[in-house]
Order: structure tokens, then sequence, then C-alpha cells
């Protein structure tokens, strides 16, 4: 079928019914709208296509637009510009990055969805398992013991920690 | 807490998230933090265990993987080798992790001019180097080594290779198609000799990685040289470069070494030596430095050839 035309106009809404506009230049940064786009463009002649996203709310697709508007804009954003509006844009509560996450991956967004789980992995790569067990409400399925024993084994990954300063 | 509860738990990398997610965020995850992460709970232990994260890295990450950077700060089986992340970002930390020590024996030590060799399918070997004897007379004299070790980052441990046939160090070796790796020359090379000192050998040996059969002795190179690097072009030449050889005495007293300014090429479909013409003109350089060598970019082919002295950069 015939790729999406920049004359066309994408309307999403979320399940919440808050309608977000977008340009179809825009809409094409998620594979999900381009197939969805390409198998419906037979029947819209009005240059316009809606989309429902069922399990995003309103505020989170904002979020979405937001970003694919940034991205889609190659022209005033570029480089460093860009990484530091990415770092800016992401910087945000942990409930909020998981729904950001998953409507990532419901839209099939390659770019944001590298950019959530880079910031998740970071989040992460910082802190101890304890840490890492509250954040994510993870059981600690291992007995003392057998922690050790994990412990021993990598004793010389522990260490490393320390000398990271002097780097 | 509940059974179902118990079992959710475990089946889930990240509750709340979708497996492939899951699994996409720590990926994203720098190696040197993975052991540490591995006693957060079990199905993080099999998940950072490197069997299954290095290939998830490997597909998933192929567009920027980082370079990692090994050093061996002193003798490897006293401490601990430092395995660098270098960041293709200005941004990133540059971070480090150390590897389990050499395997160490109680009586040699002080090893140096050992020579690493990474392999694909994340090994690296560690082969030869000069180190001291203290079963040997007189004790403070370094012997070369024939040992081979072979590190395998999946597992993070030392295994034994097959010896070389001549013990060596400072010498040049290189891996070749198919798993060949060969090593040329090189001698009892240690920081303590001066010029002159320790021997020289022209012996070459080639171990493949896929057999199970050890090392076997090549056609020599027409001279002895110690200190030389070696490197492959294309399929089927080794190219071995620099070095020293023979030393003369200036005025009856003082011993000098005679660096080499030429380059051999060892054909290996052939098994024989070819001398190539030397890399600097009579006078221009009389003292060669350590040579690097950057592989090609992309398999062109030539890989480009850079010599180092002390604060020179030579092509």
């Amino acid at each position: 079928m015939a790729s999406p035309s920049h004359t066309r106009t994408v309307t999403l809404k979320s399940c919440d019914d808050v309608e977000f506009v977008l340009d179809g230049s825009v809409a094409t940064l998620s594979q999900t709208l381009v197939s969805a786009m390409a198998e419906d463009s037979s029947s819209s002649d009005d240059g316009t296509f809606t989309w429902c996203v069922s399990n995003i709310t309103g505020e989170v697709l904002a979020k979405v637009v937001e970003f694919c508007n940034k991205h889609a804009d190659i022209s005033s954003s570029r480089g460093e510009d860009l990484k530091e509006w990415d770092k800016a844009f992401i910087s945000v509560e942990l409930d909020l990055l998981y729904d950001l996450i998953l409507a990532a991956d419901n839209l099939n967004i390659e770019s944001l969805l590298d950019l959530t789980a880079q910031r998740v992995a970071d989040e992460i790569k910082g802190k101890m398992p304890h840490e890492i067990r509250m954040l994510f409400n993870i059981e600690k399925d291992f007995t003392d013991e057998e922690e050790r024993e994990i412990r021993r084994e990598h004793a010389w990954a522990y260490g490393g920690e320390s000398l990271k300063s002097f780097l | 807490m509940s059974t179902s509860h118990h079992e959710e738990q475990q089946s889930e990398l990240i509750p709340g998230l979708p497996t492939d997610i899951s699994t996409r965020i720590l990926t994203h995850i720098p190696p040197h933090h993975h052991p540490r992460l591995r006693s957060t709970s079990r199905i993080w232990r099999s998940f950072f265990s490197p069997s299954s994260i290095l290939p998830l890295r490997h597909h998933l990450l192929h567009h920027h993987l980082h370079h990692l950077l090994l050093l061996f700060p002193r003798d490897p089986s006293l401490s601990s080798p430092l395995l660098l992340h270098l960041p293709r970002h200005r941004h990133h930390h540059l971070a480090f992790t150390h590897l389990p020590h050499l395997p160490c024996s109680p009586h040699f030590y002080a090893l140096s001019n050992f020579l690493p060799l990474p392999l694909p399918l994340h090994r690296l070997l560690l082969l030869g180097g000069s180190r001291f004897d203290n079963r040997s007379f007189p004790p403070d004299l370094p012997v070369p080594s024939p040992d081979v070790h072979s590190f395998d980052f999946a597992s993070s441990s030392w295994s034994p290779l097959p010896p070389m046939l001549t013990p060596r160090g400072g010498f040049a070796c290189g891996v070749g198609a198919g798993g060949v790796v060969i090593v040329a020359g090189g001698g009892s090379r240690h920081g303590l000799f001066g010029a002159g000192g320790g021997t020289r050998i022209g012996s070459v040996e080639v171990l493949d990685l896929g057999g199970r059969g050890g090392w076997k002795e090549m056609a020599r190179m027409p001279r002895p040289r110690a200190g030389c690097v070696g490197f492959f072009v294309g399929e089927r030449e080794f190219w071995v470069m620099g070095g020293y050889g023979d030393y003369r005495a200036v005025g009856g007293v003082l011993p000098v070494d005679v660096h080499c300014r030429d380059a051999v090429v060892y054909d290996l479909e052939r098994d024989e030596w070819r001398e190539v013409g030397d890399m600097w003109q009579e006078g221009e350089r009389e003292r060669l430095g350590a040579v690097a060598v950057v592989e090609g970019e992309g398999g062109a082919g030539v890989p480009g050839v850079y010599m180092l002295d002390r604060n020179d950069i030579f092509r």
C-alpha cells in the first residue's frame, strides 16, 4: 500500500477520550500507526485518520505526542540539543516512565522505547540489589546463605565500585 | 505472602512490565554492573549470567556496544586485570571491572612481556612472557614462559591451554581465519635486562584452536628477533615488524641492540617467509619503539601501521 503522505493528519484518541492531532509525517515515527494507515488509506480521502489507543491515558499520550513532535522536527533539533531535550523530557517519576514504556511499545516508537529503556537502566545501574528489589517491588527469593554465596563468587565485582573515583 | 504471588514474582524480571521490555531495559545496563545485579533475585541471576546476557547484548545493542580495553597493571597472577568499558560518547562514564586473577604457581613470579590476544566469542588468550623462577639458578635471572592461558568472559574464568614448544616473551602473535594462533620470535625479554641482555629466537609455532592438538613448529623466521609485533593482512599473510635482533658492542664495551628496520611476511599456506623492504630509510630512525597496528575499517584490507617512539608517533 502507498506510504502515508505528508498532507494527511492523524488523530490519536486516548482511552479517556482526549484527542491529539498529529501531522502525518510525525505519525510515521510510530510503526503501529504506519501500518494502520497503510491498511486504511483506501477508504479515507479527506486526509484524516483516527486511531484509538485503548490502554493509554491522555496524560501519557500528551507526553508521547510531545516526544514525536520534537523528534520529527529534525530541522530545529540536532545532536546535543536533542540529547539535552530528551534528558529533560525523560526526567519523570517511575510510574509515568512505566506508562511511557508501555505506550512506546504499544505504538511501536523505536526511539522512545530506547530512551525510556535507557532511563530505567540508568536507574538500576547505580543501585545495590536490595535497593532494586525495593524500587521494582521484587521479592527476594534467595536465602541469606545463597545470597552470601553469590556475593562471594563475585567479590571482585563489589570491590570495583570504590575505585571508580580515581578514574 | 500467597503462593501465586510468589510465582508471579519469579516469572517477571521487572514486575508490571512485559518480559520483552524488561529484557530490553536490562540489556542496556553496562556489563560491569552485571555481577552485582545477579544477587537481586533468582530470575535476575539467570538473566545476568554471561552466557545469556552476552548474546542478548550483541543482538539488541549492536549499534552502540562499547569498546572494551583490558589493562594488565602488573603481574596478572597477583593483581587483577582491569576491564575498561570505553564510552562511545563523551558524557558516558568510563567504568571498569576487575577480572579474576590468573591462576598462579608458587614457583614463578613477576610475569611481564606476555602477549594478550583477543579472540572472537568472548575469549582472550594470554601467551608466554618473562618471569622469575625461584627454582632456577641464578635466581634473579628472568626466564621465558611457555604457558598459554585462556580467559572466557562468559564464565569469567581462566583455563590453561597447551603450552608453547619454545618458551618466549615479547614476541609477535596473531590469530588468523579459522582460529589459528601464530607466534613468532621473542626471547627471554624482561625489563631487568639492559641492551644486549636476554635471548632472541626465530622459531615460529601455530596452534589450531579448533583442533585438539598442541602447538606445531613451522618454518623459522629468516633472523631471530624479539620485541617485534605481528598482525594478519588478509587471511593468509602474517606480518612481523620491528623488534631487535643482534646486538653489537660500541667501543667494545657498551652493548647496543640492533633494531630491525625491516618486516618479514609469513605465508600461512606455503609455510615460508619472505622479506619485505625496510620500513624506514637508513638514518631516518635508528631506534624503533613499539609498533602499533590499527585494523582497517570494515575489513578494508591493509591495516594502518603506526610506530610509537617515546612521544612521537610515526606512520
